[in-house]
Order: structure tokens, then C-alpha cells, then sequence
């Protein structure tokens, strides 16, 4: 491809992806890196997780991500009683031309941005529902395989409190979200803001800035940022430093990790770095884009030991060890020089 | 140049630099750590820091710098890692190197080095600093002021006194061996000793051994060594009851009318002189024209004569049990012979010269055949006489020699200030009497004295008793004659004007009443 059109997939990344993020500003106060890492996965293909206390507004901002990006939204409101027919959809029996055949009626995943939320309410077989769906993008049923139309992603929402008739996700769900994202409260300013935005008879206005098209033209752009050698060992390196067998595991990991990271996250953590490198107007995946994107990427596939959950361990906690502890790239060659 | 290499070359240089600049400074410090160690323990031992030693530790320095230059490399792909980090590129650097070394282009490989070059175009190589840690410059200058400041430190007091003291030392040994080496040499000149008494070149190998030195437990080692080997040779040429017999003998000769010259020299140990005066007494004799018989029996009653005296000497060494078996047995042949051979004279005693024709020819042959072995005798007795004289001789060298090096080992420890004396020469403290108007005869021992030594229960006693009335009085047989020697020499010391009179009679007193006896007190009679 040519230099002046990569050039060109870039500026359009870079625009889309500011105009798609000051359109939600609009409507979401602060939360800035939430949303810039729920855009980062959306244009990388994967769905998020988002984690917080009800009332932060994890609804609010995937409706609004929906409504700028004019995309066939669903929202699913996931209860204990949900059914995986519920989810995927169903062979309903219907008369066509006085005969009596079964027709498939799609589920509410059916759509392009799907809103799973209170996702740990369901019980696991709802859960497992929507792996195929997240995976492979289509749903099965009665050995038809229906594709879903692209973009699509899932957003999904979960209570980090209420414990009571909740069943946690399993590993291979969990190993499905591109990033689990953590929504804390806002700071006094923002709070203030959405007083003001939220208490008017006018509620702000959102506009869709982009497209499908765009979101799907983003992605291809992304997946053509290079990265260094030296980068790309660091961050298997990284990745592989969370399994407590790796002789590059920190002490925390020995202790408290029972099984590190996936392949996934790997995955997951080049497509963020390399959107991050596009955003800031670089062509090259740096090792400080792994360390941006690191934690999101692999707080939620880190599955704790018994002395990890019995000491109270955040997968945060291990993940900040296993990047401190890690050389940087460089690091190791350079080490006879001083940075002054 | 490509841009970005030659950025990266620059960038290289300084990190070169001051990799260069840090090792240095750490080879300095390590230098002067070494040199200050051991500078350290010299100063703490009280020397002064020897000055080779700051040459080593530059010779060293110099050392670890060529291999710093030489050893310090800086690859490109660190100083691309390096300018990343200093010039917070976020990795542009190593990345373009990367993809540049696996020849990817156009797309984002071409925008990325594109812009990576936009980005280094803007920035100053040169920017990098070359410096160290501000800890390693102090560490660097206090090692180097420290160094520097050891080498002011002078040798303490006792060091300079040691050092002057090593330098007597060695000034002394240089002299002693000087006039222990005239000595030897003057030995080695002389005709090798005969009879093999000493080994051949002995004196040259004990010359050669003499060592110049500054230590002084070196050196009297040295001289206490080569004194014990003399004395050990000295010790297995021990003769004194040979010289004890021919004294004896010497003395029984003096009583012997015709032998008193052989008996005198025996008696004053002139040997040799005797070996050749024994020579003249055989009967073929030195004189020509000795055919007659009756010249023949004159001296043959000659020496039988003196050949009677020399068994009775024998025998009252041996009755005194100062036996010398080898001499004495020889002394018993010789007599034996002798006899024999009386008896032969005595049944030709009516044979007169004129008549030798007539004498039974075989009787004749066995007086003449016993003649000559009694003269083999005789020779073997002079033989003997010689090498008593010469192993007196060589005894007195190596007395002279052991006391030369005994001398030198009380003047290396500082019991006499002065060193050897000549052969001969009053040694220091000897002195002379004031009364006498020449110097007093020292007694020096070189060699014409010999020492009395003993086994405990074994010779004779030195004591002799004597018969006396009861009662005091002085004893009319001198206890010995070395305490008259010692009365009559510190009688005659305090004779002196600078003593006072009280002292003068004191020690006459002493003397005169040493040899009293207190008169017995008679018992109380109170004890039971």
C-alpha cells in the first residue's frame, strides 16, 4: 500500500476516533480513559467488560457509544431466569403457504453493539450463550449458523458488590473480553458537570459521527501498524511473566497467580498499543503502549491462587509487579549509560 | 550519511565517551584502593610507602586504560535503545533500525522512518552529557589525595632507626667478611694442608659462603654456622692425649742423659723438630759411613735408652688411664722391637768390628732385617709426630677462625666494640700491668692451648691432697696455679695509684685469709 494512503487510513483514524470521542464527551462527563479504551476496543474488534457500581454511568455510555456510532443497538438485561433462547434467538414454528416450518427468530445479539447488562445475573449456561456469538461473530442453532452483521461488539456490564444471585463468569468467558475496564467514581468537577448536564428539561444531544464503515476501515488501519522486534519480545515476555512457572516471574505472581495470561492477551494488548500508537500520531508500536494497555488487557485473565484470594490480591496489584519487575526494552543493553 | 545512522553514530560517541570516562574513573579508584592497602600496612608496619610502589599502581592504570580504550564498545543498536530513552522517542529509533534492518518499506515502515528522521532532525546528539556520577568524581579524587597523601608520610622513628641500624648491619658484615675473607684466603694460599686433614678447597668453599646481608638474624646465623662446622672439625682433630703422652714422654727423655733435646722437644710440642731428630736416631741413619757394628750397637743403646723411657711415659699414661691406644700401642711395638732386638746385641756382644766376616751370616741378616724394621718404626713414629705437629697447626687455624667468628658474632650483637684482633694480639680487655715496664704477656689463646674437658667419674682427679698438721696455717702445696695467677694478677691490678689504699690492703687481706681456718667450736654440750 502506499505511503499516501496509509498516511490517509491514519488521519481518518485519528479523526474518527476524536470525533467519535468528543461526541460521547458530550453526553459522558470525565471518564476519559474509559472511554478512550471502550473506543480502543471497539475499532480493534473486541468487547469490554466494564466494571463498577451501579449508577456510574457503564449504561449511559454504552447507549451514547451506539447512538454516535449509528449502529444496530441491543440491550439485553441479563436476570437469572434469562434463557439462552432468550439471548440467541429461536426456531419458532410458523405457517408459510399452509405449511407448518420452522423459522428461525433471531436473538436481541443480533445487532452491532450489544449491551449484556448485569451479564453475571444470568446463569452460566445463559452466559455461555454468547461465547460463539463473541468468538466467531455468528450463532448456531439447529445446526444453522447465522452470521452476525460486522461490526459487532459487546458491552458488557457487571456489579462488582452485589454478590447475592450472581453467578461470576467463567475463564472462557472472561478470556472473550478484549479489556475488563473498571468505572470509578468521578472526581468532584466531573460530578458537578453531570449535576448540571442531567438536571435540565434539555438533556444533551448526540449525533452519530461515524459509521460501521469506519469503525471496520479503522480496524484494518490499525492492523497495519509495525512493531520492532525489541518490542514485540518485550511484550511476549510481559505476557508470559504472569504465569507463575515463567522464570521471569516476579515474586507476587509465584505466590498468587494460579494461571497467568492467555495468548488473547497478547493479542488484545498488540491491537490496543498499536490504536494507541495511531493516536498519538506514531507509526510504531513503542514499548509504552504495552504498559498503557497492559493492565486492562489482562486484569480479568489472571486467575488468582487460594493465597491470592485469601490475602485479598487485586489481579492490578500482580499485573503493576510483573511490569515493574520486567526490563524495559533497551534496558538491558544500555544499562553501562546513564540517563541524566 | 543516512540520517538517522549518522545520529545514531553521534549518539554512539558519547556513549563511548563516557563509558570510556566511567571506567577510567573506575580503574582509578580501584588502582588507588589497591595502592592505598597496601600502602595501608606499609605505614601501619612504620615504613614509608616505597616509591616503586606508585610506579606500579601508574604502570597498572596505564594498563587498565588500554584495555578500557581498546576493551570499550558501544554497538549501534544500544545507542539507538539509549537515544530512545534520553530523547524520549517512545522506541522510533530502535524501531526504524529494526525495520531498516529487515528491509521492510513503504507503508507505515516508510511513514514511521520518516518521521522518526523529522524527529531526530530536531535534535542535538551533542546533547548528551558525558558525565559520571557525581559519587564516582569524589571517590576518584579522595582516592587519588589519599594515594598522593601517603607518599608524605616519612618512616616512623623506630623504621629510620631499623633502616640506619640494617645499614650498620650491613656495613659490619661487609667489614667482617672483609677480614674473614683476608683470613681464608690467606689459609687457601698457604700449602694445602698435608696428611688430607682438611678436605681440598675448604677454606675456598667456606670463603665463598661469607654473605654480605642487613639482617642481622641473617647474619649471625651465617657466622654461628660457619663457626659450628669449624668447631666441628676442630673437634674431630682433637690430639690432646697424644699430646698429653708426648709430654710425658718428653719429660721421662729429659731425665735421660743424650735425649734431652728430643725430650725438650717433645715437651715444648716442636714435633716436627722431634720427627727429625727420631729420623737421625735410626740406625741406617742419616750419616754416611755408618758400617761399623759397633757404631751400630752404640746407637742402637742409644735409642734403646730412650726407647725404655718412651714405654715407662706409655705406661703411666696408661696407669693414669689417659690412654691414647693408637700411639701407645705403636710406643709398645717399638719397645718390644726394641728389646728383641737388646737380646740380639746381647749375644753378639763380644763381636768386634774387625771380626763381622766372621759372624754367622744368617744371625747377622735377621739383626740387620730387625734393624730396618725398627727403623720402619721409627719413620712411622716420626710420620705420626709430623701430623700431630700439623694438625696443631691447622687446630690453631680454625681456633682463630672459630674466635674471628665468634668476635664477629659478639660484635654483630654488640657485647665488643671492636672486631678482630690478630693472631697473637692482646684482645680488648687484656691490658697490661703498671708495675711491669713492658706490656703484659696476654694470654691469647691461638691455638697453643688446649681445653680441658671431661666426662663426669672418668680421668683422673685435678685435685691433689695433701698431707697436714692439723691446726690453720697456709698450705704449703699451691691449691692451683690458677689461683695464684688470679691472686698475684688483682694484687698487682690494685697497685695501681687511682686505688685507694683500703682497697689495696682489703685484697691482700683476702687472699691471706682465704686460707685460714677458723678454729673449731667446741658443742655446747646443751643438746641432747
Amino acid at each position: 500500500m502506499s505511503v499516501i494512503a496509509q498516511e490517509a487510513d491514519a488521519e481518518h483514524f485519528r479523526d474518527v476516533f476524536e470525533k467519535i470521542r468528543g461526541e460521547i464527551s458530550t453526553f459522558i462527563v470525565g471518564q476519559g480513559d474509559i472511554i478512550e479504551h471502550v473506543l480502543i476496543a471497539v475499532v480493534s474488534g473486541g468487547h469490554v467488560l466494564l466494571e463498577g457500581v451501579p449508577g456510574l454511568g457503564k449504561t449511559a455510555l454504552v447507549t451514547t457509544l451506539s447512538q454516535v456510532l449509528d449502529l444496530h443497538f441491543q440491550r439485553i438485561q441479563f436476570t437469572p431466569d434469562l434463557l439462552p433462547a432468550d439471548v440467541v434467538g429461536t426456531q419458532i414454528l410458523v405457517e408459510r403457504g399452509g405449511d407448518k416450518v420452522f423459522e428461525f427468530q433471531p436473538g436481541p445479539v443480533f445487532c452491532q453493539v450489544l449491551l449484556a447488562d448485569e451479564i453475571n445475573r444470568a446463569t452460566p449456561k445463559t452466559q455461555s450463550a454468547l461465547l460463539e456469538t463473541m468468538q466467531e461473530r455468528s450463532v448456531t442453532v439447529a445446526n444453522r449458523t447465522h452470521r452476525l452483521e460486522p461490526p459487532f461488539f459487546v458491552l458488557a456490564t457487571q456489579n462488582p458488590i452485589e454478590h447475592d444471585g450472581t453467578y461470576p463468569l467463567p475463564e472462557a468467558q472472561l478470556d472473550r473480553f478484549f479489556f475488563k475496564l473498571t468505572v470509578s467514581l468521578p472526581s468532584h468537577a466531573d460530578f458537578v458537570e453531570i449535576l448540571h448536564r442531567t438536571s435540565g428539561n434539555t438533556p444533551p444531544e448526540v449525533r452519530p459521527v461515524a459509521s460501521g464503515e469506519d469503525i471496520l476501515r479503522m480496524g484494518r488501519t490499525l492492523r497495519e501498524v509495525p512493531i520492532a522486534k525489541e518490542i514485540e519480545d518485550y511484550l511476549v515476555r510481559l505476557v508470559r511473566a504472569t504465569h507463575p512457572m515463567d522464570p521471569h516471574a516476579p515474586d507476587e505472581v509465584r505466590h498468587y497467580v494460579r494461571h497467568g495470561a492467555s495468548p488473547r492477551a497478547a493479542q488484545a494488548i498488540l491491537a490496543a498499543s498499536r490504536a494507541r500508537a495511531l493516536l498519538q500520531n506514531r507509526f510504531h508500536v513503542a514499548a509504552g503502549d504495552i504498559l498503557a494497555v497492559a493492565i486492562p488487557a489482562m486484569r480479568h485473565r489472571l486467575i488468582l491462587s487460594f493465597e491470592g484470594e485469601s490475602a485479598g490480591v487485586l489481579p492490578d496489584d500482580v499485573i503493576r509487579a510483573v511490569l515493574d519487575s520486567g526490563p524495559r526494552p533497551g534496558d538491558d543493553r544500555y544499562s553501562d549509560y546513564q540517563i541524566h | 550519511m543516512d540520517a538517522l545512522v549518522a545520529f545514531e553514530e553521534a549518539v554512539r560517541r558519547r556513549l563511548w565517551s563516557q563509558a570510556v570516562l566511567g571506567r577510567v574513573l573506575w580503574a582509578t579508584v580501584l588502582v588507588g584502593v589497591l595502592i592505598l592497602a597496601i600502602a595501608t600496612v606499609s605505614l601501619a608496619n612504620g615504613r614509608a610507602v616505597p616509591h616503586a610502589l606508585y610506579g606500579l599502581g601508574l604502570i597498572l592504570w596505564v594498563v587498565a586504560l588500554l584495555a578500557i580504550l581498546l576493551g570499550t564498545r558501544c554497538r549501534p543498536e544500544v545507542s539507538a535503545a539509549f537515544a530512545d530513552a534520553f530523547f524520549r522517542l517512545s522506541d522510533a529509533l530502535t524501531s526504524a533500525r529494526r525495520f531498516a534492518s529487515e528491509e521492510k518499506d513503504g507503508g507505515f515502515y516508510a511513514l514511521q522512518r520518516q518521521r522518526t528522521e523529522e524527529l531526530v532532525s530536531r535534535l542535538d546528539p551533542e546533547s548528551v552529557p558525558v558525565a559520571v556520577s557525581p559519587m564516582l568524581c569524589f571517590a576518584t579524587m579522595g582516592a587519588i589525595l589519599l594515594v598522593g597523601g601517603t607518599a608524605l608520610v616519612p618512616d616512623s622513628e623506630a623504621t629510620v632507626h631499623a633502616k640506619r641500624q640494617a645499614l650498620a648491619i650491613q656495613a659490619q658484615t661487609e667489614a667482617l667478611n672483609a677480614e674473614l675473607s683476608e683470613t681464608l684466603e690467606a689459609f687457601a694460599r698457604e700449602t694445602p694442608e698435608p696428611m688430607g686433614l682438611l678436605p681440598s678447597g675448604q677454606w675456598r668453599e667456606w670463603l665463598s659462603e661469607l654473605r654480605t646481608t642487613d639482617d642481622l638474624k641473617v647474619a649471625m646465623r651465617q657466622y654461628a654456622a660457619l663457626e659450628r662446622r669449624v668447631s666441628q672439625l676442630s673437634g674431630r682433630l682433637e690430639q690432646r692425649r697424644e699430646e698429653q703422652l708426648m709430654n710425658r714422654i718428653g719429660e721421662e727423655l729429659l731425665r735421660e742423659r743424650g735425649h734431652e733435646q728430643l725430650g725438650d722437644q717433645l715437651k715444648r710440642r716442636k714435633y716436627r723438630d722431634a720427627a727429625a731428630r727420631l729420623r737421625e736416631m735410626q740406625m741406617r741413619g742419616r750419616k754416611k759411613g755408618m758400617t761399623k757394628l759397633s757404631e751400630k750397637r752404640e746407637r742402637f743403646e742409644h735409642w734403646r735408652s730412650a726407647a725404655r723411657r718412651m714405654a715407662a711415659a706409655a705406661q703411666e699414661n696408661q696407669d693414669r688411664s689417659e690412654t691414647s691406644p693408637a700411639l701407645e700401642a705403636l710406643l709398645e711395638q717399638l719397645n718390644a722391637l726394641t728389646e728383641t732386638l737388646g737380646g740380639e746385641w746381647q749375644q753378639l756382644s763380644d763381636v768386634d768390628d774387625t771380626d763381622v766376616s766372621a759372624m754367622d751370616e744368617e744371625a747377622l741378616r735377621t739383626l740387620l732385617e730387625k734393624m730396618e724394621a725398627l727403623d720402619l718404626h721409627m719413620e712411622e713414629m716420626s710420620l705420626r709426630l709430623e701430623r700431630m705437629e700439623a694438625t696443631r697447626d691447622l687446630q690453631g687455624k680454625l681456633r682463630m677462625l672459630g674466635r674471628q667468628l665468634s668476635q664477629a658474632q659478639r660484635l654483630l650483637a654488640g657485647r665488643v666494640d671492636a672486631p678482630f684482633t690478630s693472631p697473637g694480639a692482646p684482645r680488648p680487655g687484656d691490658g697490661h700491668s703498671e708495675e711491669r715496664r713492658e706490656a703484659q704477656d696476654a694470654v691469647v689463646d691461638n691455638g697453643q692451648f688446649t681445653e680441658l674437658k671431661g666426662l663426669e667419674g672418668i680421668g683422673t682427679s685435678q685435685t691433689q691432697i695433701e698431707d697436714s698438721t692439723e691446726g690453720t696455717g697456709v698450705s704449703q702445696l699451691s691449691a692451683t696455679g690458677r689461683e695464684r695467677d688470679y691472686a698475684k694478677q688483682l694484687e698487682a691490678f690494685v697497685q695501681r695509684d687511682d686505688v685507694p689504699e683500703q682497697v689495696k690492703s682489703a685484697v691482700r687481706e683476702y687472699f691471706t685469709r682465704i686460707h685460714q681456718i677458723p678454729p673449731a667450736t667446741e658443742p655446747d654440750g646443751t643438746d641432747e
